[in-house]
């Protein structure tokens, strides 16, 4: 062998051992994401919190889409005229239309798969104890228990509130991806296992002892019930009510449709007791501060402008936001109600785009920021929850006499006149509802008009094309009715089901 | 392929060469020499010289002289150069001096492919399409970035404007689409002098200011912030030749990164000789190069206009803004006239001494913007050195600077209507919207929420851009002998690049006090730090001991590395005057951080068999990234090629050569794929656990391209006349996709590898010199591409890809579904009262054409070059804001296609069929006796010309230009026009000089 190349040998064979030192590949973290977490008393903070987090970004496409649909006011945006356009129905948006897309629906079943978590491992979460380190006490999984299946069923009804007729699967969460599905259920048994969440969650914080506190701080937003697990129930009781009330319309219908049929008297008994019983969140008493939605009694989704945090997600929009001409037409202008949001920027100002000639020229100015918290729930729509039961039961009186009481109360009006029969006493309910409530996200108007039968009557001064003579003709069938009064089931969710989305009634 | 194999192959190749080396010696005598030119005699430096059949080899000096010891006996020399056809000489048993004159390859027929890691061919052998664009080519015409310069010139890669904004924003995607979702499949891999280069495109976070992506959750960085692939840092005029790996065959040697193509930059080194310097300075200007036909008004029009619109103005006023604007403000001109100049000095200077070559360049530009308060600029350096160490061993190192300032508006998509063509769209053309107040201040605009003139002067948007990149190889030639030689080659090379976007809308902007401002005054800042680092190591054995047989073995390793960092700022409601991120009431922080490692091992075998007839490579490159599932998998990316030359086989045919190939190369899945999206934020001073809507897939792996093609050159008529065909089929497999999940069940997505692509197209190319007559000669070159491709089989339905999804109607949308072309836009009919999508055309072009032609007339030159796209659409959403406004001249057309949107149609999808006129100059080469009388000697050449870029648009399309993309660069969903920065055509006036 000559000398360079018995010189070349080691050399080449040093390099394949650097070949063979170098195919070793060295792990890359996610630098973006988290990689597993542990459920110790630390964790289990961030959990409960990325619980009550779940569908705060969102929560305002749940406000757009149904105070637009109940015809209050609408997103006018040169940009985007499908907020004006689809919402109010004046345009087609049906199963495949990606523009209300996933909204109040996708990360609202994320979230209830995070609440499931923690669920599922209430047992398992360790915390210091005396002798070191433990399960959490008893009546602290009871009350835990009971405020996260509470959580659960107040995302399903965000869910149920915006499909309704459409139904909703109530049982896929954490199911296995790619498994066959299991049936999406009708409106009834939606509200009947709504119902039946909050039983459960009332049942267990029954049993946690009013006393219990709670082992993890909850947002400000729901100070006013997470100081024990006896306020909590109150929580867990309004919103019960109002399943209640959603579940004695849709069990006294036939299935899958709008008409009003005879709603369950036994369910609006249980609801009126529910929602009487629900305090802290209820007061017979009514004060005119109530007429700024944060000064009410309530739980509110709470949000900031701080970074890595999530601001009120209307706040952007809200100029934009104008309160439209159908609206206005049984508005008083003084109402403090009314003026608690609503500015007038004038004639002139009003919006330029698309649709501009269903607005007025009122916008959403007043006790907004990026700081202003949203209703989940609160005493005035409480008020108008109970007179949606009496109504449904007949006494009429009743129902009038609530709906008075918001009106002179918080907004600083003199009471109605109004005849003590079926129509009248709707009418009065439904039009003070509306300036009571419009804008916060609470979509009890759109509820309302879907269970009074009134989405056609509603949508006469609307487009020929829009409403259940326009829209839903243009639907194979013609048996749903899209945007008008529901958001269609995603296109991500028929589509993965193979376009197989009726709802069931087992 | 395993360690234990490649160290068995590697011991195997040592005892092989050893055994070579013991039996390849042999007497010699010393041979000397002179390569000239043939058409002036003249000496030519740098020209390489073999003895045929062997290793042993030597370049000319600065004189064009060489000595060679040559083995005994009858043996031939072949001798190539750049920008020569080569040529061999045979020697007689005794002869020891000999003068060889080359002849000059104008059609480009003698070109040096490489064929991977310190390897390459002769082109008239390779056996794939692998064209090689050179630097007369790039530089016939100033650029603002090197794409500019290819757009049309290479079949096989659709190379596209973004916009018009300054600095650059192209896209270049070779043969077709190559992936949905894998974004490495976006750009080809660019690499500079064999060291992997970074093409990153970074988002600004214009976002913040433009609400572009419209988050409710806020507004951090985003693909429609006009970015610019960081490839524009580089000097055009430090390039000597750039390659396109376009199919597999060739780019498998880069594996998991070649799928979507391969660009091999080899920038200029040092010439022979004493030192030689260049100097080219340019002068011009870019402006607007078409305009919307905007509506005018009479002034009763006006009038009724202005009450249409709500009535802002008074009668009077309506009046006295119509007269101030002659009846019309024209908007369009008063914001893109920019009538700034522009100018360009490259200077440069390379030579070498006995052992050192060099390099040495510099680069000082700005290129005005059309818009007022745009524009670019950017300073470079490039040192290039190779030292020959001994007579076995070479070093060469590289090192390139480059520091640019792009400051380009605020274009493009919005959801304010603060985009400059936005603005104009709702603004009737009878409001003096460029009008200041008495206190200087710019009106309020009436009709909006903006006015786009106060916006242009007071909204910045800098964006600075510093970037070192080095790179160097040790080549190491321990044996070099009649038959056989041995190299060793370590190259490496690292890439940094720092973008700093800091921006600025102050609070007392119209746009940022209106309704849909929350937080008036936007400050962002904005630093991302791109890393890339990699090496590789290489051994090489050459034989050529058996007569008509050389064969090239080589085995290697390589390694990347590639890191982003990118931390975003942003700060809203500022207090007035302010723009510093502290005191903005809302802040909000926005990071990402990415980081993968790749690692191949491969080798490759290389035959010229039969007297360089026949070629025969074949080659495995195995490859595993931190981005797959199993990171200590590798993936085996193989290829096989061979071509065969047949010499003068009929009259007037001097050559043809057949060839085919096949290969396989990948693309890495996306940077954390593999994982869930889980993360977590902030909830009133606690952090919350959000959980991933979307699933990772543990088992990711790299997207599969499988190539076949053939094709075969031809040289004609005595070299007068070259053609070339080449067709070919790309079939992507185990494609990146997102398959849908139940949303029901907490995620909505989940990452899976699945489906197939297929791209198949025929590539055409020509070029001539159908006149060379005295002083007067015509070269024409022509090129012609197809692709068609289709998506073969989904395992998800079919779906509209991320950024792209403005719906079906009115504008057209993407849509992957099988059995349709993955870039096709879909758009909406009425079928029985029925909306129903269907495809009604493809963004990418059914064929492409370039006609490329250059006279010269003695001294002087003309040079043209045309570029034609036909059969593809654009989605003209400027169009749709014009009408929503009723502001454009054809008032017809707008009731005509407002109706089409209403009843659901698809109206603004359009042909953007054109040819534009892509390049003219007219050059005039100085008089040599002027330049000594002059010049004293101190100048060997000068030339002065004209030239122009992109000067004559002829399209159909209604549109600024159909040549545009809202979202940047894209693996589908380009085609897309949202009030994007105009189209700009260029002038500039050069001098260069050579001392």
């Amino acid at each position: 062998m000559h000398g360079a190349g018995r010189r070349a040998a080691p050399v080449l064979l040093a390099l394949a051992s650097a070949v063979a030192a170098a195919c070793s590949n060295p792990t890359v973290p996610n630098y973006n994401a988290l990689a597993g977490f542990p459920h110790t008393a630390a964790s289990l903070q961030s959990e409960v919190t990325g619980a009550f987090d779940g569908v705060r970004s969102d929560i305002g496409n749940f406000q757009l889409f149904t105070d637009g649909m109940a015809r209050n006011t609408a997103y006018f945006t040169a940009s985007e005229q499908r907020f004006v356009s689809v919402v109010t129905g004046e345009s087609f948006a049906g199963a495949g239309d990606l523009f209300m897309g996933p909204s109040v629906w996708d990360f609202y079943f994320n979230a209830i798969k995070g609440i499931d978590t923690i669920i599922g491992n209430i047992g398992a979460i360790t915390v210091p104890t005396a002798s070191g380190s433990g399960p959490l006490p008893a009546t602290q999984q009871e009350a835990l228990f009971g405020a996260m299946e509470t959580l659960k069923a107040m995302y399903y009804m965000y869910i149920a509130q915006t499909r309704d007729t459409l139904g909703v699967p109530v049982n896929e969460v954490g199911h296995p991806i790619g498994a066959p599905p299991t049936p999406i259920l009708c409106a009834r048994d939606v509200w009947s296992q709504i119902v039946a969440m909050l039983d459960s969650a009332n049942d267990s914080l029954t049993v946690a002892g009013s006393a219990t506190a709670f082992p993890v701080a909850m947002p400000p937003g729901f100070a006013l019930v997470s100081g024990n697990a006896g306020s909590f129930a109150g929580f867990t009781r309004a919103l019960r009510g109002k399943a209640r009330i959603e579940l004695a319309y849709s069990s006294g219908r036939p299935v899958d449709t709008l008409s009003i049929g005879t709603p369950n008297a036994a369910q609006l008994d249980s609801a009126i007791a529910d929602i009487q019983s629900a305090a802290p969140v209820y007061s017979a008493t009514l004060s005119a501060a109530a007429a700024v939605p944060a000064a009410d009694l309530g739980v509110f989704h709470t949000f900031s402008t701080t970074s890595n945090d999530v601001q009120n997600p209307i706040n952007t929009n809200a100029a934009a936001i104008w309160v439209l001409q159908d609206a206005m037409a049984e508005i008083d202008t003084l109402d403090n109600r009314f003026v608690a949001k609503f500015g007038d920027a004038g004639a002139a100002n009003g919006p330029t785009s698309v649709g501009a000639h269903i607005a007025s020229s009122w916008h959403y100015v007043n006790n907004i920021s990026g700081n202003a918290p949203i209703p989940v729930v609160r005493n005035v729509e409480l008020q108008f929850l109970l007179a949606r039961a009496h109504l449904a039961k007949g006494d009429f009186a009743t129902a009038i006499a609530l709906v008075n009481g918001v009106r002179t109360a918080v907004g600083g009006l003199p009471a109605a006149a109004v005849a003590a029969d079926y129509v009248d006493a709707r009418n009065f309910l439904l039009a003070e509802q509306r300036v009571s409530t419009m804008t916060e996200a609470l979509g009890d108007r759109l509820d309302a008009l879907r269970d009074l039968n009134l989405v056609a009557a509603r949508d006469t001064t609307w487009s020929a094309r829009s409403g259940p003579d326009g829209i839903a003709n243009q639907i194979a069938g013609g048996t749903k009715d899209f945007q008008t009064s529901v958001i269609a089931i995603p296109l991500g969710e028929s589509g993965a089901r193979n376009g197989n989305i009726t709802p069931a009634c087992p | 392929m395993s360690t234990r194999s490649v160290i068995v192959a590697a011991v195997s190749l040592a005892l092989a060469i050893a055994a070579g080396h013991a039996s390849g010696q042999s007497p010699a005598r010393r041979i000397t020499g002179r390569i000239v030119d043939s058409a002036d005699q003249q000496p030519l430096p740098a020209a390489q010289v073999i003895v045929t059949g062997t290793t042993i080899g030597a370049a000319t000096s600065d004189s064009g002289a060489f000595a060679l010891r040559v083995p005994a006996g009858t043996q031939s020399l072949s001798v190539r150069r750049i920008g020569y056809r080569a040529a061999t000489v045979r020697l007689g048993d005794a002869q020891t001096d000999v003068t060889v004159m080359l002849h000059r390859d104008i059609l480009q027929l003698e070109q040096q492919v490489i064929t991977g890691v310190g390897t390459s061919i002769s082109s008239r052998n390779a056996a794939t399409q692998d064209p090689v664009i050179v630097s007369q080519t790039i530089n016939a015409v100033a650029t603002p970035t090197i794409e500019n310069a290819l757009e049309g010139k290479v079949p096989g890669a659709l190379i596209s404007d973004n916009s018009g904004a300054p600095g650059g924003g192209l896209q270049v995607q070779v043969r077709g689409t190559t992936s949905i979702y894998a974004t490495a499949a976006g750009q080809p891999l660019y690499v500079i002098d064999g060291v992997i280069m970074s093409n990153a495109a970074i988002p600004s976070g214009l976002n913040s200011i433009s609400n572009a992506a419209n988050n409710t959750s806020g507004n951090g960085p985003s693909p429609q912030d006009q970015e610019t692939n960081r490839i524009a840092d580089i000097n055009p005029a430090d390039i000597e030749s750039m390659q396109f790996l376009e199919g597999s065959a060739a780019s498998a040697i880069y594996g998991d990164k070649g799928a979507a193509g391969v660009i091999l930059i080899t920038t200029k080194h040092g010439s022979s000789g004493k030192p030689q310097y260049n100097l080219t300075q340019r002068v011009g200007a870019f402006s607007l190069s078409n305009t919307l036909p905007v509506r005018r008004f009479t002034l009763a029009e006006a009038q009724a206009d202005n009450i249409n619109r709500g009535g802002p103005l008074t009668a009077a006023q309506v009046a006295e803004n119509y007269n101030a604007c002659n009846g019309f403000c024209d908007f369009q001109h008063q914001l893109y006239g920019s009538g700034a100049g522009s100018w360009e000095t490259d200077i440069s200077v390379s030579g070498s001494t006995s052992s050192t070559q060099y390099f040495v360049s510099g680069l000082s530009k700005y290129d005005n913007g059309a818009e007022i308060n745009t524009g670019y600029q950017k300073q470079s350096l490039r040192t290039n050195v190779v030292q020959h160490i001994t007579s076995t061993l070479t070093a060469a190192a590289n090192l390139a600077y480059s520091a640019s300032l792009a400051r380009r508006g605020v274009n493009g998509n919005d959801n304010l209507g603060i985009a400059g063509y936005d603005n104009i769209s709702y603004t009737p053309s009878y409001f003096n919207m460029n009008k200041r107040n008495p206190d200087g201040s710019f009106v309020r605009n009436p009709y909006g929420v903006a006015n786009a003139f106060d916006d242009a002067r007071r909204i910045l948007t800098p964006e600075t851009v510093n970037r070192i990149t080095a790179g160097g190889n040790l080549d190491f030639k321990p044996i070099t002998n009649r038959v056989q030689s041995l190299q060793f080659i370590l190259q490496a090379g690292a890439d940094f690049a720092n973008q700093k976007d800091q921006f600025y809308a102050p609070a007392d902007l119209q746009v940022e006090r209106s309704p849909l401002s929350a937080f008036p005054g936007t400050s962002t800042y904005q630093s991302a730090s791109n890393q890339l680092a990699n090496y590789s190591i290489s051994i090489i054995h050459a034989f050529t001991g058996v007569r008509g047989i050389q064969a090239t073995t080589s085995v290697g390793i390589t390694h990347d590395q590639n890191a982003l960092f990118l931390p975003d700022i942003v700060s809203q409601n500022l207090v007035a005057g302010l723009a510093n991120q502290q005191f903005g009431v809302v802040q909000t922080s926005y990071y990402t951080q990415q980081n993968v490692v790749n690692q191949g091992v491969y080798g490759q075998e290389q035959l010229l068999l039969f007297n360089e007839r026949l070629a025969v490579t074949a080659g495995i490159n195995a490859e595993a990234s931190s981005n797959d599932g199993g990171v200590n998998r590798y993936y085996p990316f193989p290829k096989a090629s061979v071509s065969y030359r047949f010499l003068a086989p009929a009259r007037g045919i001097d050559e043809i050569k057949l060839r085919g190939a096949y290969g396989v190369s990948g693309t890495v899945p996306n940077y954390g794929v593999k994982f869930n999206a889980d993360s977590l934020r902030g909830y009133l001073g606690t952090l919350g656990i959000r959980y991933g809507l979307v699933a990772g897939d543990p088992n990711i792996k790299p997207e599969t391209n499988t190539d076949y093609e053939t094709g075969l050159d031809a040289t004609l008529f005595k070299g007068k006349v070259t053609v070339g065909a080449t067709v070919y089929q790309k079939r992507i497999t185990d494609l990146l996709l997102q398959a849908q999940a139940l949303p029901s069940t907490g995620f909505n997505q989940q990452w899976i590898n699945g489906g197939e692509i297929t791209n198949q197209g025929i590539e055409l190319q020509i070029a001539a010199t159908p006149i060379t007559a005295g002083r007067f000669t015509w070269l024409t070159g022509e090129n012609f591409a197809r692709n068609q491709a289709v998506v073969n089989n989904l395992p998800v339905p079919a779906f509209q890809p991320g950024f792209t999804a403005f719906g079906y109607s009115p504008f057209g949308g993407y849509r992957i579904q099988a059995g349709a072309s993955p870039s096709a836009f879909w758009g909406q009919t009425i079928v029985k009262g029925v909306p129903t999508i269907t495809a009604m055309g493809d963004a990418n072009p059914a064929f492409t054409i370039g006609f490329s032609n250059d006279f010269s007339y003695g001294p002087l030159h003309l040079h043209t070059f045309l570029d034609m796209r036909r059969g593809f659409k654009v989605s003209d959403l400027t169009e749709q804001y014009f009408d929503g406004a009723h502001n454009y001249n054809d008032t017809a057309g707008t009731n005509r296609r407002t109706a089409a949107e209403a009843a659901g149609l698809t109206p603004y999808l359009y042909n953007g069929d054109y040819l534009k006129l892509r390049e003219l100059t007219l050059r005039y080469d100085l008089p040599f006796g002027l330049l000594d009388r002059v010049g004293r000697g101190v100048f060997r050449n000068a030339s002065i010309s004209l030239s122009g870029r992109n000067l004559v648009t002829w399209t159909r399309y209604p549109g600024l230009d159909p040549d545009v993309s809202n979202f940047s660069s894209q693996l589908v969903g380009r085609g897309q026009d949202v009030t994007p920065y105009p189209p700009t055509r260029s002038y500039f006036l050069s001098l260069d000089l050579g001392l």
